[in-house]
């Protein structure tokens, strides 16, 4: 529950305070806010499974964004940014897809 | 194929079910109360309700950014064409100073030329400059008036391009005016201008997309042909021509409008291009001066004036 207030709060103040992005980390904003999404739907279905960790959900939260944001990185470097960043968003929504399919099993038993 | 069946059959991060089970080990060890059930500590769900917080700020930047940008591009672009239009309309103007200037400046040179009694070089200049398009002139003459095709308004009638550069059925392009124009000179036209821009020796008649640019300027149709001439003689010699074929060729296969009409007056202005920027008179010591880039311009019109003969300026 408080988690949740969280989240909705996090949003309220960023649609609020309208942080603006600098112009170096655009790129990387939607590769790490899929990549957010992707453990945040993660640690839900852990939680639904039972087995939430805490440790777990904040570790690979900041793994996510930092290894996307990493590869994205890497990619401009070596000239291929927008292939790996098709790439991540691919892995990821792959697994954001099966992890809101198990949320979806477990809420509604279908 | 690993990558895949990882990615699609084990999308739960692997290090819940561990930490999981490293739970379920510490309680059977400990012989403490259910894994699932153990209470979080208060600094890690602290933690917990941190990350939210960035993944929620996260999210509304991102919503923020994507909303902001489509707008900044369209209000961009309406900037930039703002500009454009700002400018040609400031291009247009300095154009009409340069040419009311260039007026003023003929009639100084020809008065001062007068009071120094040297009228038949004021005579030549003057003439020079008729005939090489520095100088507004005006007489009898033809006026075309040459026009897009009643079709090519509508929209969505591309389907049968023309020739080998795919315009629009119907449109006039660069070259129609070309082949009039030069039906135009054939005809003995002694002065020409479309659409108030005079054409010169150095004038070109070019396209860019779909507009016909002359001496660079983009030109809207309906396109005035100002000719100065004998106008009987023009129309006939034009009408039997070559220039005269190809409009009523292009009038016949593709609805391209025109129409001839001769005047007792017109006026065709002076040319805003008459500029060069290398070549300099024979034998004259202003293409070595630095600075000195008009050789049609009055300051040289004196070594024109002794270096070309008159006869292969004159019209035929």
């Amino acid at each position: 529950m408080i988690p949740a207030l969280g989240l909705v709060a996090g949003i309220l103040a960023g649609l609020l305070l309208q942080p603006t992005v600098p112009v170096w980390a655009q790129p990387y904003l939607p590769i790490a806010v899929v990549a957010a999404l992707d453990a945040v739907f993660g640690a839900l279905r852990a939680l639904l499974d039972g087995i939430f960790d805490d440790k777990v959900f904040v570790v690979s939260f900041l793994s996510n964004v930092f290894v996307a944001a990493f590869i994205v990185y890497l990619g401009d470097q070596l000239g291929v940014g927008s292939q790996l960043s098709t790439g991540v968003v691919v892995v990821l929504g792959i697994r954001i897809f099966s992890n809101v399919a198990a949320i979806r099993r477990h809420l509604f038993h279908a | 194929m690993t990558l895949l069946t990882e990615v699609m059959m084990r999308p739960l991060d692997p290090g819940y079910e561990a930490a999981a089970r490293r739970r379920a080990e510490r309680a059977a060890q400990v012989g403490g109360p259910d894994p699932g059930a153990e209470p979080a500590p208060h600094a890690r769900g602290a933690l917990v309700v941190g990350v939210l917080l960035v993944v929620g700020v996260l999210l509304a930047a991102a919503f923020l950014q994507a909303r902001g940008t489509r707008p900044a591009g369209v209000s961009e672009r309406d900037a930039l064409v703002q500009r454009i239009q700002r400018t040609g309309a400031d291009a247009d103007r300095l154009q009409r100073a340069n040419a009311a200037t260039r007026v003023a400046l003929e009639a100084q040179r020809g008065r001062s030329l007068q009071a120094q009694s040297q009228g038949q070089l004021a005579e030549q200049v003057a003439r020079l400059g008729l005939v090489t398009g520095a100088v507004a002139a005006t007489g009898p003459g033809l006026e075309v008036t040459v026009d897009d095709a009643a079709s090519v308004g509508a929209a969505g009638d591309g389907s049968d391009p023309r020739g080998d550069d795919g315009t629009q059925d119907g449109r006039v392009l660069d070259q129609d005016l070309q082949l009039v124009v030069n039906g135009l000179w054939a005809a003995g036209a002694e002065a020409v201008s479309i659409n108030g821009q005079r054409l010169t020796a150095l004038s070109a008649i070019r396209s860019a997309g779909e507009a016909v640019l002359v001496d660079y300027r983009p030109l809207a149709p309906p396109y005035r042909i100002l000719t100065l001439g004998d106008p009987a003689e023009l129309r006939s010699r034009f009408t039997t021509g070559p220039g005269g074929r190809e409009l009523r060729n292009l009038q016949a296969n593709y609805g391209v409008r025109a129409k001839l009409a001769t005047a007792d007056r017109l006026t065709v202005p002076a040319s805003s291009g008459l500029v060069t920027r290398r070549a300099a008179p024979v034998g004259s010591v202003l293409g070595s001066l630095p600075g000195a880039g008009r050789s049609t311009s009055p300051d040289a019109g004196r070594s024109v004036g002794t270096d070309v003969p008159e006869s292969t300026q004159e019209t035929p």
